[in-house]
């Protein structure tokens, strides 16, 4: 699906590289970032900015987003209701407010799903190689060559919808970004002469992979994640899009953009305005990621590196 | 090279496998079956049984899933268990929808992509390079499917430039481009965003690499480096984004074959999983994988032939 | 009435029509456009079977209704107990004891695609096909009660039932069990499900899977030539995009959703709006077997919560009516003199306090994604959250929804359904009768668990006196609401909307879709 784009992105697995043979200080590259990059100032303001509507949302929406008033259904924007009502003359600044809840949750919640599997798989098989990396290698494989929207709408008919299916659902469909990123920095990092100083000391593989690897692949993890969160968001728009997403009467800016594509002829604010809410929250959260990229790969990487395996 | 190439091409043939298997196990789990969507509320146990005697779903899984292997090993993808139309037909008579959408977006993306990519990459750190980059991260964030909505809205019903229904087939191929615009707007502008950024990437380094240094110390104008250099390594990001792309493509035409009612694999696939139709969603996730698969494969061979120092073992 | 309306309508807006002094006859003789291809949309993805012995859908009805006839037809347009017309029965007779019935086709009626001459054979093999084990149609159970059916000779059919019925004629019409299948075609192994083989006035061309269905006159039809040249059916499962082709000219006929602005919206933009009955009656069962619904204050509490006011005011004026008994205003049988439950929230609190929920109560229940169920079921959870009752909608696609409900793990299922013929008699056998319960080898729709009127129900399938039978079937509905076993909430119309040019020939009051006829053209 579209979404699944952000995360294959080809030049990840350099960004690994590149880090690991300096390695950073996280929090400094992110100052440093911040410090030096517009972008990335936008696009952290912005998602402060989200965190404290979604977090603030019951104080600062004027309505309760569920709670109907059908008298005065489908209204166009007034003092009353800055942005109109719905088919259920709900509040949308209410529910486009609220809305902010579901896709930070979820987007947060998946990727710290993805990277719980996604890592300590691909550090195993970068780390152990042989047989490990192959099987998988091939497991993978086979997930990308799956269309991950339609290996969700799968799930979700299997499971019914709610907020832990989603997170699931979304979370595993990222699993292999999050593989092949760990794999690759390992297998950078494992080669490195104090990695393998460390394991002639007779160091576990577990002491080394939690001491050594993981703080060399922190970086381009962040990155990735920060990326990744975009693109759960996106996701769980689609799919509440689709109508399996987020349980009614709760808002999410994907089932508001599915109400309010029923009522376009009338009413297109009702699809546009939370799809701009929307979009602007991914693009903060690929703001902040493109600009930590650029700053932890000065070289700017070429995609035939990335290819070449 | 043609042996890394037969490897590949079993992996692929395995993938196909697994992911037909994995489809297979996972419909059966998932409620309700063929027999329901197709009697409906009032059909007794009785009626539901004998359709499920007729469509061969009340043998075991295991006699099942042989016979849809045995099938797919003759080239027969099996009939549509809903109207018994044969689904290899179904999936040929949408498939050249998906195709032309997904080449069009990829074209849309390339038109766009590679010029700003190179332009953004020449003036390096002016606003152009500035706005080249906004317009890249504004495509990645914008979802299909919304982009789809808001350029429907705009170009089918405020100005009426296009047209409205997308699912007419037939007619000549002045319709089928029309038809085509907006779908392959929605997706290309996304496509070229991502082009835009490897383009640049690859760019910058061929401005950095020791040749084209060379060719400026020879004195060659910039425009000769620019084009006769530089321009070759551009290659390398499109064909990368077909492969990369091809996967994206065709799992996001699911939800722009659904905003604009075009027919295409995915949509035939989400209708599929909606009627419980089995052996259409297995057969059509097998052929999505090979084709992402098989694109994939060629996308690697042709780096053989566009970069030199690409050598496959 | 409509047509002249939609007349003056039309020509107002070409012309200037009386202003320029333009004779009235004129406006009265409507010229037919050039082109007589209609297309009309339908909001599916795709048919599932025209198989008229198995179709369902909403959207295959215009292939079904016009490929197929019946041994009598409905008026055209029109679903209704009286005016039945002879269709492939010239006419017809029935013993003096209502138990046999002798049927004399008409003769020179052709199969379509050349699969010879309509007989007796045909109308044997079609009514066996549905009442047969094999191939299993849903509406085998529509004529459980005939015991034989014989051909005289080519041109004569003998039907003898089980026991008496004055109205058997009503289930041999055009609709469901009652269409008459080739048995040509079908020996010969033509695949009903998408190539249907017909006597009405179109026959099938073409069918592209996912896409459209397109039929074209049949020129030896019985009843004369058609006027329309083809019909092509689209379907389009979105709303919106089938209401702006209709607008700009690209379709002639559509489903519209109904619901009043989309009503309002196409009637300013000039579309006629058509919305007919008999339509779904929409009503919330109550599951006795789960708890806290067990309790009979809980379920009268929830019915007191239960604003139907607002419910319809949500749906739109036009659309929908407003219904108290278990069984549809209009069927046989009907009564509106039943136990109610007016809308009354504080009676609702106290009922709930005086079973124990005075501190709130959590139900969880699944909801299809389909828009006439989820809707509905939202503003009914807003009622009931001013109560202090949390129902938690899980939504889950149609299949699952329609699974999860027939397996008993649905507290409250909220459910559509239209039967036919439009008496108590199917209404109760699947809703309310003990052997129809959820989550047993014999379920079909009863989600109550309702068993307290099975001798009524029993008793009122064969009794052969109108009026016996009418009162047994009230004494129904008042059993299930003194048991507060469901809450009937309203019936929804049909809507549909067609372009001024289309003239239908006939005035649509019935079907869920535009039905076409010989008659069925296109003005200029």
């Amino acid at each position: 699906m579209s979404d699944a784009a952000a995360l294959r992105e080809p030049e990840l697995e350099p960004v690994a590289e590149a880090a690991a043979e300096t390695p950073p200080s996280i929090g400094a590259a992110l100052l440093r970032t911040l410090r030096r990059d517009p972008a990335a100032a936008i696009g952290s303001g912005f998602i402060v900015l989200f965190a404290l509507v979604a977090l603030l949302a019951p104080w600062i929406a004027p309505y309760d987003p569920t709670a109907q008033h059908i008298i005065r259904a489908s209204e166009p924007p007034s003092a009353a209701f800055w942005l109109g009502t719905d088919e259920f003359g709900r509040d949308l600044l209410s529910r486009i407010i609220h809305g902010a809840r579901p896709a930070l949750l979820i987007g947060v919640l998946s990727v710290c799903v993805s990277i719980a599997i996604g890592v300590p798989i691909g550090m195993l098989a970068g780390y152990h190689l042989g047989w490990v990396d192959r099987a998988v290698g091939w497991v993978v494989d086979i997930m990308l060559a799956l269309p991950s929207l339609l290996l969700a709408l799968m799930v979700v008919a299997l499971l019914g919808a709610s907020t832990l299916v989603l997170v699931l659902a979304i979370g595993i469909s990222h699993v292999p970004i999050f593989v092949r990123l760990a794999r690759g920095s390992t297998l950078v990092v494992r080669n490195l002469e104090y990695v393998s100083q460390a394991r002639s000391f007779g160091a576990s593989d577990l002491h080394i992979l939690r001491r050594h690897v993981l703080p060399n692949i922190l970086g381009p993890l962040i990155i990735m994640a920060t990326l990744s969160i975009a693109g759960a968001i996106r996701e769980e728009a689609s799919l509440s899009f689709l109508g399996l997403g987020v349980q009614p009467p709760h808002p999410s800016w994907g089932n508001l953009i599915r109400d309010g594509v029923a009522n376009i002829l009338d009413a297109p604010h009702l699809a546009i305005l939370p799809g701009i809410a929307l979009t602007l929250a991914v693009l903060a959260f690929n703001m902040v990621g493109d600009s930590l990229r650029d700053m932890l790969d000065p070289r700017d990487l070429t995609a035939s590196d990335a290819k070449k395996r | 090279m043609w042996a890394y190439a037969a490897k590949r091409l079993l992996s692929a043939v395995v993938i196909m496998w697994a992911v037909a298997t994995v489809v297979f196990l996972a419909m059966r789990l998932v409620p309700a079956d063929p027999a329901e969507v197709v009697l409906g509320d009032q059909a007794s146990q009785e009626a539901l049984d004998a359709f499920r005697a007729r469509s061969g779903l009340d043998r075991p899984l295991p006699v099942q899933y042989l016979e849809f292997f045995s099938g797919v090993l003759r080239g027969d993808l099996g009939r549509s268990l809903i109207t018994n139309e044969p689904i290899a037909e179904q999936i040929w008579a949408v498939f050249p929808f998906t195709f032309t959408l997904a080449f069009a977006s990829l074209a849309v993306g390339a038109l766009i992509g590679v010029p700003l990519g190179v332009w953004t990459a020449v003036r390096r750190g002016s606003w152009v390079d500035y706005v080249g980059r906004v317009f890249a991260l504004a495509g990645f964030s914008f979802p299909a499917f919304y982009l789809g909505i808001v350029l429907l809205l705009v170009f089918s019903v405020w100005l009426g430039w296009t047209p409205i229904i997308h699912s007419i087939r037939g007619g000549g191929w002045e319709e089928h481009v029309q038809k085509l615009i907006l779908p392959a707007l929605s997706l290309g502008l996304i496509q070229g965003a991502y082009i835009t950024r490897l383009t640049r990437s690859a760019v910058l380094e061929a401005l950095g690499q020791d040749w084209v240094r060379t060719a400026y110390a020879k004195g060659l104008p910039d425009s000769v480096v620019h084009y006769k250099h530089v321009l070759r390594n551009v290659m390398i990001p499109v064909i990368t984004a077909m492969g990369l792309y091809t996967g994206t493509i065709l799992g996001g035409a699911v939800l722009t074959e659904t905003v604009f009612n075009r027919p295409g694999l995915g949509k035939l696939l989400v209708g599929a999983i909606a009627q419980r139709d089995y052996t259409l969603i297995q057969s059509g996730l097998m052929v999505f994988a090979f084709i992402i698969t098989t694109v994939n494969l060629l996308v690697d061979l042709s780096y053989a032939l566009f970069d030199p120092r690409v050598k496959y073992e | 009435m409509k047509r002249r309306d939609m007349l003056a309508g039309s020509t107002g807006l070409a012309l200037g029509g009386a202003l320029f002094g333009i004779p009235r006859a004129e406006a009265q003789q409507p010229r037919l456009a050039s082109s007589q291809v209609l297309r009309v949309a339908v909001g599916v993805d795709d048919i599932r079977t025209v198989d008229p012995h198995f179709s369902i859908g909403v959207g295959e009805q215009p292939v079904t209704r016009s490929v197929y006839e019946g041994l009598l037809l409905f008026p055209e347009g029109l679903v209704a107990g009286e005016g039945l017309r002879p269709g492939l029965a010239e006419r017809w007779e029935s013993s003096p004891d209502r138990k046999s019935w002798t049927f004399h086709l008409r003769r020179g009626v052709e199969w379509h695609h050349g699969f010879g001459p309509f007989t007796a054979d045909d109308v044997v093999f079609s009514l066996d096909r549905v009442r047969g084990r094999e191939p299993g149609s849903p509406f085998r159970n529509t004529l459980s009660e005939i015991e034989t059916v014989q051909a005289q000779d080519p041109h004569t059919v003998r039907i003898t039932l089980k026991n008496p019925d004055a109205n058997f004629v009503g289930l041999l019409v055009d609709y469901a069990a009652g269409f008459i299948v080739s048995k040509r075609a079908v020996e010969q192994g033509v695949d009903l499900r998408t190539r249907p083989v017909g006597t009405g006035p179109f026959q099938s061309t073409e069918y592209r899977p996912r896409e459209s269905f397109t039929l074209e006159r049949n020129d030896a039809y019985w009843g004369g030539k058609p006027v329309l040249d083809r019909i092509i059916v689209q379907f389009m499962s979105d709303a919106s995009t089938r209401e702006l082709a209709l607008r700009g000219g690209e379709l002639h006929a559509i489903e519209i959703p109904a619901r009043q602005d989309a009503v309002d919206r196409l009637r300013r933009a000039r579309m006629v709006v058509d919305l007919t009955s008999p339509a779904n009656m929409f009503t919330l069962h109550f599951n006795t077997s789960m708890q806290p619904l067990d309790d009979i204050r809980v379920r009268k509490a929830l019915s007191h919560a239960t604003n139907r006011d607002e419910l319809l005011q949500f749906l739109g004026r036009d659309v929908s009516q407003p219904e108290y008994s278990p069984l549809p205003s209009g069927y046989v049988g009907h009564t509106s003199d039943v136990p109610r439950y007016p809308f009354d929230p504080d009676r609702a609190k106290a009922l709930l306090a005086e079973a124990g929920h005075g501190g709130g109560l959590t139900l969880s229940t699944p909801v299809s994604n389909n828009a006439i169920y989820s809707p509905p079921m939202q503003v009914i959870q807003e009622q009931w959250k001013r109560v202090g009752v949390n129902l938690e909608l899980r939504v889950v696609d149609h299949p699952t929804y329609h699974r999860l409900i027939r397996e008993n793990v649905a507290p409250v299922v909220i459910y559509g359904a239209y039967r036919y013929p439009l008496t108590g008699r199917l209404y109760f056998d699947q809703f309310y009768h003990s052997s129809a319960i959820v989550g047993t080898p014999t379920a079909i729709t009863n989600f109550s668990h309702f068993r307290g009127a099975d001798a009524e129900i029993e008793a009122a399938r064969f009794e052969t006196d109108p009026e016996k039978q009418k009162a047994l079937w009230m004494t129904v509905q008042r059993k299930i609401l003194e048991e507060a076993m469901s809450m009937p909430l309203f019936t929804r119309a049909y809507a549909m909307a067609r372009s001024p040019k289309l003239d239908l020939g006939h005035e649509q009051k019935s079907w869920s879709f535009y039905t076409f006829s010989e008659k069925t053209r296109v003005l200029a």
